[in-house]
C-alpha cells in the first residue's frame, strides 16, 4: 500500500517507561502524548497490556518499534507484522514507527539496529518492505533515521536522499531523531545542518530528542542514557525552524531519572519550539 | 556484493565469538564494527540477566556472565522478540552444573514465572452460577499460564529467599522430588509446592477429565472416602480462591 495521508499531531510527549507507570496511572502528567515501545506490549496478557489500556484512556499513544527490520534483504516476518497490527488495532495509535535498519536475516535476529548501505538495491528492498508493512498494518509507517557507527564503501546515496526517495516511492512518513543526526554526523563527518536542510519537511510527523555518550574508540554512541545535550538542543531549534510545529518527545531508555527531570527537558523543548516559531 | 550476501556475512561476523576484521577494512569501519559486535552480546546478556534474575543472583556476576556468553555463542536468536531469547537457558545451565541441580531448577522457576507474567489472560470466573453446577460432570478450566514439574532440590526455597532479600538456604537434594506449580493469579505470577495427589489432580484436570473422574482417581491416595473428600474439597476451594481454576464447564442441573 502506498500511503497517502496521515493527520498531523502537534504536541510534546515522553517515552513511556516502566519506572514511570505509577506516575502516569496516579497523577495528571502534563504531556500531550506518550510513545510506547511496541514490542513491550506485543504479549498475550497480564499487567503490561492492562497498564497500557489504562494509560491509553488518559493519553494519545504513538507506537514505536525496534523489530520490524525494514531493511532485511529477505523481507519482513509476517508473524511480527500481524502481532503489531493486533496491538495497533487495540491501541488506536497516532502512528506506528520503526527504524531504517535491519536486525537480522534468514530467521536469525541480532536484536540490534544494524546499518544499511545506501544503494539503489537497498532502496528498492526497503521500499518493497515498507509497502508490505503498510499493506498488513493498513496504515502508513513512520521511519526513523538511525544512528550508525560505520558507512559502506559502495554507498551511492546520502542518508537524507535515501529517506526522501523512500518517502516518495512508498508514501511513508518520517520520525526525525535529532540526536541520531548529530551522532551519525559526528561519526561520519557530515554536517547535521545539511541533513536538516535536506530532508523532506512535509513528511516529518515526529521528532525524537535524546542523549548520547562518547565511546572509547572516539565514536559517539546513541545510548539514550543522558539528558539531551546542548548541540542536540541547537539542532532541534534548527529542525523546528525548518519543519514548523511537529510532535516532539524526549526518548530516555537507560539511567532513567525521576519523571520530573524528563518533564523539565520537555519544557525546554516547548520553550525552544516557541522561540523558533517566533523567530 | 549484493544486500543479502552483505547481511549474511555481517550477521555471521557479528555472531562469531572472535572480533576479527579483515585487514583491508579501513580504520573507521573497524571501530564501528566493534560497536556492533559488542552490542549484540551486551543486549543478549542483559536479556538473560533480566529473565533469570534469581539465577543470576545465585550464581554471581562472573559465573552468570560466563554461562550467558557460552549460551549466546551456541544459541542464535530466532525470534523477533528478545522476550523469547531465554528459552533453553535452563538446559544450558543443567549441562554446565550437573553436580548442582538447583541451578537449572532455579532457572526453570525464573523462566516459567517470567512467561506467566505476560501469558494469556483468563475471563473472570463466574462464581454466581456455582450452586447450579453438577460437579460430577464439571470440566475445570485451569489457568492458561499453569506449568507443573517436579523439583529434586530446594530451589523453590532458594528462589523465595533471594526474592525477599534474605539469606538463601544451602542447596540440598530433597528426599523425594516435590511437585511445584507455577501460574498467574490476576497480575501476579505465583508458585507453590504441592502434594503428589494435588499434582496428579491438576494433571487430570488439565487433560480434560470431569471433576467426578478426578475424585475417583484420587480415591486410592487416601485411607478412606472421608479423607479423600476432605482433601478434594479443600483443594477445590483453594484452586478457586487462588485463580488456578478460571472456568467451569458443565451441564446445568
Amino acid at each position: 500500500m502506498r500511503a497517502s495521508h496521515l493527520p498531523t499531531f502537534q504536541g510534546f510527549g515522553l517515552g513511556l517507561r516502566t519506572p514511570h507507570y505509577k506516575d502516569f496511572l496516579t497523577a495528571t502528567v502534563p504531556v500531550d502524548f506518550v510513545e510506547i515501545i511496541s514490542e513491550n506490549f506485543m504479549v498475550q496478557g497480564g499487567r503490561p497490556l492492562a497498564t497500557l489500556d489504562q494509560i491509553r484512556e488518559r493519553h494519545p499513544v504513538a507506537m514505536h518499534g525496534v523489530s520490524m527490520s525494514i531493511g532485511s534483504a529477505d523481507g519482513l516476518r509476517l508473524d511480527y507484522l500481524r502481532g503489531l497490527k493486533a496491538l495497533a488495532d487495540r491501541v488506536r495509535p497516532l502512528w506506528v514507527s520503526d527504524h531504517l535498519c535491519w536486525t537480522g536475516i534468514d530467521g536469525l535476529n541480532s536484536h540490534d539496529l544494524l546499518p544499511m548501505p545506501y544503494t539503489e538495491e537497498a532502496l528498492n528492498r526497503v521500499c518493497a518492505n515498507v509497502l508490505h508493512a503498510q499493506d498488513v498494518l493498513e496504515r502508513p509507517l513512520l521511519i526513523e533515521n538511525p544512528s550508525s557507527y560505520l558507512t559502506f564503501a559502495d554507498d551511492t546515496l546520502t542518508e537524507w536522499d535515501f529517506l526522501e526517495e523512500m518517502c516518495r516511492r512508498t508514501g511513508c512518513f518520517l520520525l526525525l531523531d535529532v540526536n541520531n543526526i548529530y551522532v551519525s554526523g559526528m561519526n561520519h563527518g557530515f554536517d547535521p545542518l545539511t541533513y536538516i536542510a535536506s530532508i523532506p519537511a512535509d513528511r516529518v510527523r515526529q521528532i525524537h530528542l535524546a542523549g548520547h555518550t562518547h565511546g572509547r574508540a572516539g565514536l559517539l554512541i546513541d545510548t539514550h542514557d543522558q539528558p539531551v545535550p546542548d548541540p542536540v538542543w541547537a539542532l532541534y531549534e534548527a529542525a523546528r525552524r525548518r519543519l514548523g510545529p511537529v510532535a516532539t518527545m524526549i526518548e530516555r531508555d537507560d539511567n532513567i531519572p525521576p519523571l520530573g527531570d524528563l518533564l523539565a527537558e520537555l519544557d525546554m523543548a516547548r520553550t525552544l519550539s516557541m522561540e523558533a516559531a517566533a523567530a | 556484493m549484493n544486500l543479502a550476501d552483505m547481511q549474511r556475512d555481517f550477521y555471521a561476523w557479528l555472531t562469531d565469538g572472535a572480533l576479527t576484521v579483515e585487514p583491508q577494512v579501513p580504520e573507521p569501519a573497524r571501530r564501528g564494527l566493534a560497536v556492533y559486535h559488542n552490542a549484540l552480546r551486551a543486549n543478549l546478556i542483559d536479556c538473560l540477566s533480566d529473565s533469570y534474575e534469581r539465577t543470576h543472583a545465585w550464581l554471581g556476576d562472573a559465573a552468570f556472565d560466563t554461562a550467558a556468553r557460552g549460551h549466546i555463542e551456541n544459541h542464535p536468536s530466532r525470534s523477533w522478540t528478545l522476550g523469547d531469547y531465554g528459552a533453553g537457558f535452563a538446559e544450558t545451565l543443567a549441562g554446565l552444573y550437573p553436580a548442582d541441580p538447583e541451578v537449572a531448577e532455579l532457572a526453570w522457576l525464573d523462566w516459567t514465572l517470567r512467561r506467566a507474567f505476560d501469558g494469556p489472560d483468563s475471563p473472570e470466573l463466574d462464581t454466581a452460577s456455582f450452586a447450579e453446577i453438577d460437579w460430577e460432570d464439571a470440566l475445570l478450566r485451569i489457568a492458561p499460564t499453569m506449568s507443573v514439574r517436579r523439583l529434586t532440590t530446594n530451589a523453590a526455597a532458594i528462589w523465595s529467599a533471594l526474592a525477599s532479600g534474605s539469606e538463601p538456604p544451602a542447596p540440598l537434594r530433597l528426599d523425594r522430588p516435590a511437585a511445584v506449580v507455577v501460574w498467574r493469579q490476576e497480575f501476579s505470577p505465583r508458585f507453590l509446592t504441592v502434594s503428589d495427589s494435588e499434582r496428579h489432580a491438576l494433571g487430570l484436570a488439565m487433560a480434560g477429565l470431569p471433576f467426578g473422574d478426578i475424585c475417583s482417581e484420587l480415591r486410592d491416595d487416601f485411607p478412606d472416602d472421608e479423607a479423600a473428600t476432605v482433601f478434594v474439597g479443600a483443594m477445590l476451594a483453594r484452586w478457586l480462591a487462588e485463580g488456578v481454576i478460571v472456568g467451569v464447564e458443565t451441564n446445568r442441573i
